[in-house]
């Protein structure tokens, strides 16, 4: 994992050069610096994106984190968005932080009043702000071992935590659930804030009051009440998830639900925490490392995100790639 | 302290927007804000109204927060370490120790340690920035001249502050303890600026932001964000002007967008021209017991270090 990127121009494991990536930030607002100078040292061609003429000549994109509702409205004007979903129907390779996994999202909670816009891509359900006010926010070690097997609880249980990742969570959001074909690389445990249990209490009325009584429905309705076990306390407790076991956690916080954290579907990544707050760069390398992928395979790369063992090739061929620099 | 510097980082490249009603805040969120200040009285008519300026009433701020998605601040007095407690009660996403309000404490700052909530101070240059950092602000802005839709002293402030990190950047080691003392700056902070050249935490630009040309003068000037406050609902068609002054911030180099977004935005605020002649003067205000300035020097009557390193200072 901690394995340099090859520098430009070495030979990658097909015997092609390497050509040096070039990934594009969104900067209509947010922490596009951070990430531009983490990308930067990992020795990406790294462009500031703010109108829909400078994704050309872009291997990838990430969407950093901001505020949600001001990017939508501030791309809004000059077609930013419209580029955005062609980008990601076409299946190339895009990252979004906190904000940016919002975008990302089919599906968002906690919207301003009247909604908001969504590149969407990812068919998940995400809630804004699950864990509360600034004064919730939070960092917490969490267990990446999935940035190398593909998803969550596929790991040799022993040397799980051994290198935990920093992870800042900033008024974040959370997946409160992923669709098909959807891969889970972290969880936490953690009960929503008084806010969300307001949104997620008037959805599941909603649900109720319909009269349709299908598995499905009957699935979502369960799925929501698992989230109003106890009275919610005012601050979310939270706990890092060690994969399956919930290791770390606490005696009480073992009773908050579990959400989704961090998820990957084909080439889209999204994490509901910080990378580019940290100087731990394990998740840009992993996204370079996907953008990688998708240039050597020549189209942008859809892949079959049901196969979790194509993953793992994936993974197991960019290290091979990394190995050989 | 990463967490709450982050999220100021957040806010990066965006405005943050003066509210006094549930009815601006909407505007300011339609507007693409990327938060809002929740206050009982904007700058402009603290300015004219005069009286004591305090913290806004709790309900007005919860409703606020019920009525958009995006953080809202909110502010405290200077050295007011209790409002900012009942702030931190009810939850605000930011506090701003602000000069626009009346001074509780001239000498004390609040001890902005205590809080889980971060803090954004106000600073006029380097020396009030690092002041404001070690005691715990996680964001900084100009201080500008709230109210008066005159952007010259925020032009100031952001250029002194700029200038005094290109300044130290350039200095050997051996000078730096010296400049800290003349700034009136903790060394270890002084060092972290001459090592990184920049400051630890987010700087936004404030006082007197009134067009989209203002907003994108103040970015390119090196800020990270800009406040509007009277700015906005002191013009002519404040939800316009609103959405043009987010977008300015984010197009700031691009002439071409700043001059399509100025266009058509009707009637600016008046604001006042002659600051220095104004009776009110808020970025004057400073912890310290002086308004900020630096005391006279005892005359030295010893060559010891002690004398060198701060008793030379009046008591």
């Amino acid at each position: 994992m901690t394995a340099p990127v090859p520098p430009p121009g070495e030979a990658s494991v097909t015997g092609e050069p390497t050509r040096r990536v070039t990934i594009g930030i969104l900067a209509l607002q947010g922490a596009f610096a951070e990430h531009s100078s983490l990308l930067s040292k990992l020795g990406a061609d790294v462009r500031e994106v703010r109108l829909p003429h400078e994704f050309e000549g872009l291997d990838g994109i990430v969407l950093p984190g901001g505020e949600s509702t001001a990017m939508a409205l501030i791309g809004e004007r000059w077609g930013v968005f419209p580029r955005l979903k062609q980008w990601v129907s076409e299946g190339r390779p895009v990252w979004g932080t906190c904000a940016g996994m919002i975008l990302l999202s089919d599906h968002a909670l906690m919207q301003k009043k009247g909604g908001q816009s969504l590149v969407g891509g990812l068919n998940v359900e995400i809630c804004r702000n699950y864990f509360g006010a600034q004064t919730s926010s939070f960092e917490v070690p969490l267990d990446t071992s999935a940035l190398e097997t593909g998803s969550v609880g596929k790991k040799d249980g022993g040397s799980a935590n051994k290198n935990p990742y920093p992870a800042v969570f900033i008024r974040a959001p959370a997946v409160l659930e992923a669709g098909p074909g959807v891969d889970v690389l972290c969880k936490v445990r953690s009960r929503p804030c008084n806010k969300a249990v307001t949104v997620m209490k008037a959805q599941l009325k909603q649900e109720e009051a319909d009269d349709r009584d299908d598995d499905t429905r009957r699935a979502k309705r369960r799925r929501l009440a698992a989230f109003f076990v106890e009275p919610n306390p005012s601050t979310a407790a939270v706990a890092g998830e060690g994969g399956g076991g919930g290791s770390g956690a606490s005696s009480g916080e073992k009773e908050a639900p579990e959400v989704i954290v961090a998820i990957r579907k084909g080439n889209i990544v999204g994490t509901a925490f910080h990378p580019e707050l940290t100087n731990d760069s394990r998740w840009h390398e992993y996204f370079v490392r996907i953008v990688k992928e998708a240039v050597s395979s020549g189209t942008g790369g859809v892949r079959d995100a049901e196969s979790p063992a194509k993953t793992l090739g994936a993974a197991a061929a960019a290290e091979a790639e990394v190995a050989v620099a | 302290m990463r967490v709450k510097a982050g999220l100021a980082q957040m806010l990066k490249g965006g405005v943050i927007m003066d509210v006094v009603n549930v009815e601006q805040a909407r505007i300011a969120e339609e507007a693409g804000a990327v938060a809002v200040m929740a206050l009982e009285r904007i700058p402009a008519d603290i300015r004219v109204d005069g009286g004591v300026a305090r913290m806004s009433d709790p309900k007005m701020i919860r409703e606020i927060k019920a009525a958009v998605s995006i953080p809202v601040m909110a502010k405290a007095r200077i050295g007011h370490f209790v409002e900012a407690q009942i702030l931190e009660s009810i939850e605000v996403d930011y506090i701003d120790e602000s000069e626009v309000l009346t001074m509780a404490d001239e000498d004390n700052h609040i001890n902005k340690r205590k809080f889980q909530v971060p803090f954004v101070c106000g600073c006029r240059n380097l020396g009030e920035a690092l002041r404001r950092v070690a005691e715990g602000a996680a964001m900084l802005r100009t201080k500008g001249e709230a109210g008066t839709g005159n952007v010259v002293e925020a032009v100031r402030h952001a250029r002194a502050v700029q200038k005094e990190i290109r300044m130290v950047a350039s200095m050997d080691e051996d000078e730096l303890f010296v400049f800290a003392k003349q700034i009136q700056a903790p060394f270890s902070l002084v060092q972290e600026v001459a090592k990184n050249g920049r400051l630890p935490v987010v700087n936004f630009a404030a006082g007197g932001i009134a067009t989209p040309a203002d907003a994108a003068l103040m970015m390119q000037l090196g800020v990270d964000g800009v406040f509007v406050g009277s700015g906005i609902f002191k013009s002519a068609h404040a939800a316009e002007r609103a959405k043009a002054i987010v977008q300015a911030t984010t197009h700031y180099k691009d002439a071409k967008i700043l001059a399509e977004v100025s266009t058509g935005l009707g009637k600016a605020m008046v604001g006042v021209s002659d600051i220095k002649g104004d009776a009110v003067n808020f970025r004057g205000r400073e912890g310290g017991g002086s308004e900020g300035q630096i005391p006279k020097k005892r005359k030295l009557e010893g060559k010891t270090e002690t004398q060198l390193y701060g008793s030379s200072w009046e008591a």
